[in-house]
């Protein structure tokens, strides 16, 4: 790692460097290409269950990994693991290490289930808790569907996803 | 004319060398070997609880994120201080002189932050703790 650690720490300690459920969300209904999603979990938990358009990472090979290879500077990457701990090791190293444009998916997956999962009581809905209800509704839609799809599919989705990209950049003439 | 040039090449690498050395020793920078310093995270042996902290010898320091004060036992040595300022001379200096294990209590994404960017500054015996509210 190289650089000044407080100024690291003041960068990955700012807001812009958490993603809320509700925002990551709202991110992946609108199937913004800008986000880059990667998955610390074992690769037997990433199998299991991940965020649609996710790429794995096992937090283990991270920091051997030549993240240059993985991690696109266009895009903004968001580490997530199960809870808080390695996403947010993975998020000061990528920082220590140049990559700047990084975040972290606040409470990891388990905040992610338990957010998508959460039910609105009382008689009225605000208009904000409709918009929530809404976005939650699609992204855990999305989450289950994909989770549901045979690996085939989910490599047809991930190349396709590849092939959008190099168009967006000019590739695949 | 060649005698200068030699000598003023040999003084440039000279102060370019020590340069790099003090860099390296000077606290508050990173070391090197990065993962030799993340070995901990990996297996989550950084990791500890409120009963375990009684069996960690020497002078176990408490470093508290947490702005609600969280109660500890009154024979721990417990250093307040909010992240922004964790890293300032004097508190990294407190931290780096302490003979024994140093803590860290906060949000979890906070203290997993300043675990990392500690660890790679070279602090050894650091801990996280894991199940305080």
């Amino acid at each position: 790692m190289h650089g000044n650690p407080k100024k690291i720490l003041a960068q990955t300690l700012s807001e812009e460097s958490f993603l809320t459920p509700d925002q990551l969300a709202r991110l992946i209904v609108a199937e913004d290409s800008t986000l880059q999603l990667i998955d610390l979990r074992t690769a037997e938990d990433f199998k299991r269950q991940s965020i649609p358009g996710a790429i794995n990472i096992p937090y283990s090979n991270f920091i051997e990994a030549d993240l240059e290879s993985y991690l696109d500077e266009t895009l903004r990457s968001v580490f997530y693991a199960e809870d808080d701990f390695k996403s947010n090791y993975a998020l000061v190293l990528a920082t220590g290490f140049g990559f700047e444009n990084c975040a972290v998916l606040k409470g990891g997956l388990k905040s992610w289930n338990d957010t998508l999962n959460t039910e609105f009581s009382g008689d009225l809905i605000t208009a904000r808790e409709n918009a929530l209800f809404e976005t939650r509704y699609k992204a855990r839609r999305m989450f289950t569907e994909f989770n549901n799809m045979p690996e085939s599919l989910k490599l047809k989705f991930y190349a396709s996803r590849e092939i959008e990209r190099k168009k967006l950049d000019g590739g695949c003439e | 004319m060649k005698k200068l040039i030699h000598s003023t090449v040999f003084g440039a690498m000279a102060i370019i060398i020590a340069l790099m050395i003090i860099k390296s020793v000077r606290p508050g920078n990173f070391r090197n070997n990065t993962s030799k310093w993340a070995v901990q995270s990996y297996e989550n042996s950084n990791l500890i609880s409120v009963d375990m902290i009684d069996t960690l010898k020497g002078n176990t320091l408490i470093v508290d994120m947490n702005s609600q004060k969280a109660a500890f036992n009154k024979n721990l040595n417990v250093l307040q201080v909010s992240s922004d300022l964790l890293l300032s001379n004097e508190n990294y200096k407190k931290i780096k002189s302490n003979k024994g294990s140093v803590i860290l209590s906060g949000d979890p994404a906070e203290t997993a932050q300043i675990w990392m960017v500690l660890s790679q500054m070279g602090i050894e015996d650091l801990y996280i703790l894991a199940d305080h509210n």
